[in-house]
């Protein structure tokens, strides 16, 4: 082997042995220094984020969905890494202040351009105080403070466009400097109703607040999946190891329609009211579904979103309550509907307390009027008389427990329960069972009233209020909740068309307190309750309800209004019957508009004779209208040919020497007749001939112009 | 076998790896169509490597390209609905609007 060879081998053997020694060199002494660059370059056993199902509305339209939204914030980085770059970028957005200002208003039109100058100038200086004060640490400044204060993504990409554009352009550089977005992910409220029902987010926690976002989260959210990733060519490619399952999807059976009418007819009244909280509900009576739950609360005049008062606001119901106190009576045997009361002079004591009645009207009222003008005094007389007196209290708590007033539905997972008064409370003082019967001393949640009165709507029969109807997967049902009955019947079927009988009367009888709810449309059923609230032994404010279904005689929906307004808030509505009926009245016009589509049949009056009214004139025209008509009744016909002979093409005249007779005749023959005789016609007014100025039978004159006056 | 005659053996080996000379070894080419097999599975495989690599970052493009549209929809649609909200386009109209809701039901006069 030559010398030159042997020199070649040993080289090629050292820079082995030094290759060596170098990787010995990484795996020992610079291990972590280089597992860092490592671990850029690849990653394993990363998580893959499973995407949150959505909630959606009955009709499968996306109420609720995940979606990213951005802050448009100016970034300053550690200036000693990169002090040359940032005084660059400086310099450049300086020089050019006004046309990011400007074309940042032009894309964000709520923030004036001379806001985003005045922030962006403002960022500019805080980074120079930072590199005078020699600090490292990073620097954010918000720049768009209006509205959400967050862009959506497809304003996120205008806007990001429009930066791209002018890095571009000033500083010759393709990436947005300074100017970044903070991606936040949220849920986003499609429409912006329900937003308590529905559940609220916490972007901070990225968790779920309340409502169905929190009772359904182990549902919506998914599964994560695993992946590992790799650098492949210039980019990272992400291997999937474990795909993620995605959350599933809940079907509410809340109606976006529906929940938009509620929330209109609502918050129009509480804002021309001056009212503070308000809910409505708005169920469907024979499945029980909730088609629309509306929380609004009102402060310092504007709408926030406060608690879920149809599910966690128990209240003491007032008059409303009355219904069931009734109903109670009626059911047990103990008055009927022509059972009369004394409830003169309206004011009465009862156990050492007074109640008196807002409405001075018919001191002796049946069970319909009692409660038809909401009597206090009628209410507690019966319950008194038939229950307290005879030592029955119990029996009539029990017989109201009965109905499911108290029922817990469990819409979603931690609504607040009901109560009524308890047995100890009833032997206490005999007056207990009186003041519950009209409502106070009680903790009724609205949507337990409204459960109550849909199940009367029903027939008796009590479903259970229901906000889910399934839960899908990629389309797919994967759980499906069928409509509950709770109570196959609260009440004997002529106790509930009895209660029903008076609730139509409250809000279709002259003087009723419910009248505002009426509906020249169909018929509305329903009762007033007004409740003052007490706080500390203070005035504190009052609810004012109204709940009732609708049409009365077929019901489709039950609907419930409760409006709460403060003390030392005024408005002219003091009542449930003014407050809360009007609502009500525009829900159930509003709702049934839109549900319902008529046929032209349906607007045919059966009582109705439709009869044409067959004017005197030609009878060839009248013969061929009530031909096609198919009419046989000859008795309609012009019985007086008068002054022609009908013949079908050439109606001809009889006698052409006297005026002829036109009244009763349409304004086309009656000017053929007179101008087949020579004689002008002149026309006033419309319809037929009542009148002519010549008298009929009179002889022609030449040049005659007759007078005809239509109606 | 002596120890020093072992210690020949090794290092002429080695000497015979670096030269080349081991390619001429009888055991080396009895297993010449092994090894050149093995060599054109290892070029396929590479190939096969990057060919899949190429899709892998294809398919990721696309990934966010789906990702993209997706959230853009999404952001078009809260939008779309939030305007298209019947109370949205009265408020919209204003009080002086000669339109009204309905509160009749339509009436179907031909189907």
């Amino acid at each position: 082997m030559s010398r030159r060879y042997t020199s070649i081998i040993v080289i090629v053997v050292l820079v082995a042995v030094l290759i060596v020694l170098r990787a010995l060199g990484f795996m020992t002494f610079q291990r972590r220094g280089w597992q860092t660059v490592a671990s850029q370059f690849q990653a394993d056993s990363v998580t893959v984020r499973a995407q949150r199902g959505s909630i959606l509305s009955d009709e499968g339209r996306v109420l609720v969905s995940s979606t990213p939204e951005y802050q448009l914030v100016f970034k300053y980085r550690d200036y000693t890494r990169a002090r040359n770059e940032q005084l660059e970028r400086d310099s450049a957005v300086r020089a050019n202040l006004d046309t990011y200002a400007k074309g940042l208003h032009r894309l964000l039109p709520d923030q004036p351009a001379a806001e985003f100058r005045t922030l962006i100038d403002g960022a500019l200086r805080k980074g120079d105080a930072n590199i005078q004060a020699g600090k490292r640490t990073g620097l954010y400044t918000n720049l768009y403070t209006h509205g959400t204060k967050r862009l959506t993504y497809n304003r996120y990409k205008e806007v990001k466009a429009f930066l791209d554009s002018c890095n571009r352009e000033f500083l010759h550089a393709s990436t947005s400097r300074g100017f970044t977005f903070d991606e936040v992910l949220i849920r986003k409220n499609a429409y912006g109703l329900a937003t308590r029902t529905l559940g609220r987010w916490n972007e901070q926690t990225a968790r779920p607040r309340d409502g169905i976002e929190l009772a359904f989260d182990s549902v919506l959210s998914g599964t994560p999946g695993l992946s590992h990733r790799r650098k492949v060519m210039d980019t990272f490619a992400e291997y999937v190891d474990v795909p993620p399952r995605n959350g599933c999807d809940i079907v509410t059976t809340l109606n976006v329609r529906i929940q938009d009418i509620a929330n209109k007819a609502l918050r129009d009244q509480m804002e021309e009211q001056n009212a503070d909280l308000g809910t409505a509900i708005v169920m469907e009576t024979r499945t029980g579904e909730i088609k629309a739950i509306v929380n609004l609360t009102r402060q310092k005049g504007e709408f926030v979103v406060g608690q879920n008062i149809a599910l966690n606001q128990p209240i003491e119901t007032g008059s409303i309550f009355k219904t069931a106190s009734i109903l109670a009576a009626l059911d047990d045997g103990e008055v009927t509907l022509k059972d009369s009361v004394d409830t003169y002079p309206f004011s009465r004591h009862f156990y050492g307390y007074g109640i008196s009645d807002d409405s001075k009207r018919e001191p002796w009222k049946t069970i319909p009027k009692i409660l038809k003008y909401s009597s206090n005094v009628g209410t507690m007389t019966v319950v008194d008389d038939h229950y307290v007196k005879k030592g029955k209290a119990e029996a009539f708590l029990n017989k109201l427990l009965s109905f499911g007033i108290t029922e817990n539905h469990h819409v979603i997972p931690g609504a607040a329960t009901s109560k009524l008064k308890t047995p100890a409370q009833l032997k206490n003082w005999k007056g207990e069972a009186l003041w519950m019967a009209v409502g106070y001393g009680i903790s009724v949640t609205p949507m337990n009233m409204v459960a109550f009165y849909n199940a009367i709507a029903n027939g008796g029969k009590m479903m259970r209020p229901r906000l889910i109807k399934e839960i899908q997967h990629d389309g797919h049902t994967v759980e499906r909740y069928d409509p509950e009955v709770v109570i196959e019947a609260i009440a004997k079927p002529q106790a509930i068309a009895d209660i029903t009988e008076c609730l139509i009367s409250v809000v279709n009888s002259d003087h009723g307190t419910g009248v505002r709810a009426h509906s020249d449309r169909f018929l509305i059923a329903g009762k007033t309750g007004t409740a003052k609230v007490d706080e500390h032994g203070q005035y504190a404010g009052r609810w004012l309800n109204f709940i009732g279904f609708f049409p009365a005689d077929k019901p489709e929906y039950t609907c419930g209004v409760f409006v709460y307004r403060q003390a030392g808030h005024v408005g002219a509505a003091n009542g449930g019957g003014t407050m809360s009926a009007p609502v009500l009245h525009e829900i159930a016009e509003r709702v049934m508009a839109y549900e319902k589509t008529l046929e032209v049949e349906d607007l045919r009056d059966s009582l109705a004779i439709l009869i044409p009214d067959v004017k005197p004139g030609n009878i060839a025209a009248a013969d061929l209208v009530l031909d096609e008509l198919h009419i046989k009744d000859d008795s309609l016909r012009p019985k007086e040919t008068l002054f022609a002979e009908a013949d079908k093409n050439h109606p001809r005249l009889t006698d052409t020497d006297h005026v002829p007779n036109v009244v009763g005749m349409g304004a086309k023959d009656a000017i053929f007749a007179l101008e087949s005789c020579g004689i002008k016609a002149h026309l006033n007014g419309v319809g037929k001939v009542r009148r002519q100025s010549a008298a009929a039978g009179s002889d022609k004159r030449k040049g005659m112009t007759v007078e005809l006056y239509l109606k | 076998m002596s120890a020093t005659a072992k210690k020949s053996k090794k290092k002429s080996f080695l000497l015979k790896l670096i030269t080349g000379d081991v390619l001429m070894h009888p055991w080396v080419k009895r297993q010449m169509g092994l090894i050149v097999l093995v060599v054109c599975l290892v070029v396929l495989y590479e190939g096969n490597r990057y060919g899949s690599q190429l899709e892998t970052v294809k398919i990721q493009r696309l990934r966010a390209d789906i990702i993209d549209l997706q959230n853009e929809s999404v952001a078009l649609r809260n939008e779309l609905m939030q305007k298209s909200l019947q109370s949205n386009i009265e408020r919209r109209l204003g009080d002086d609007n000669p339109l009204r809701p309905a509160t009749a039901a339509p009436i179907v006069i031909e189907k």
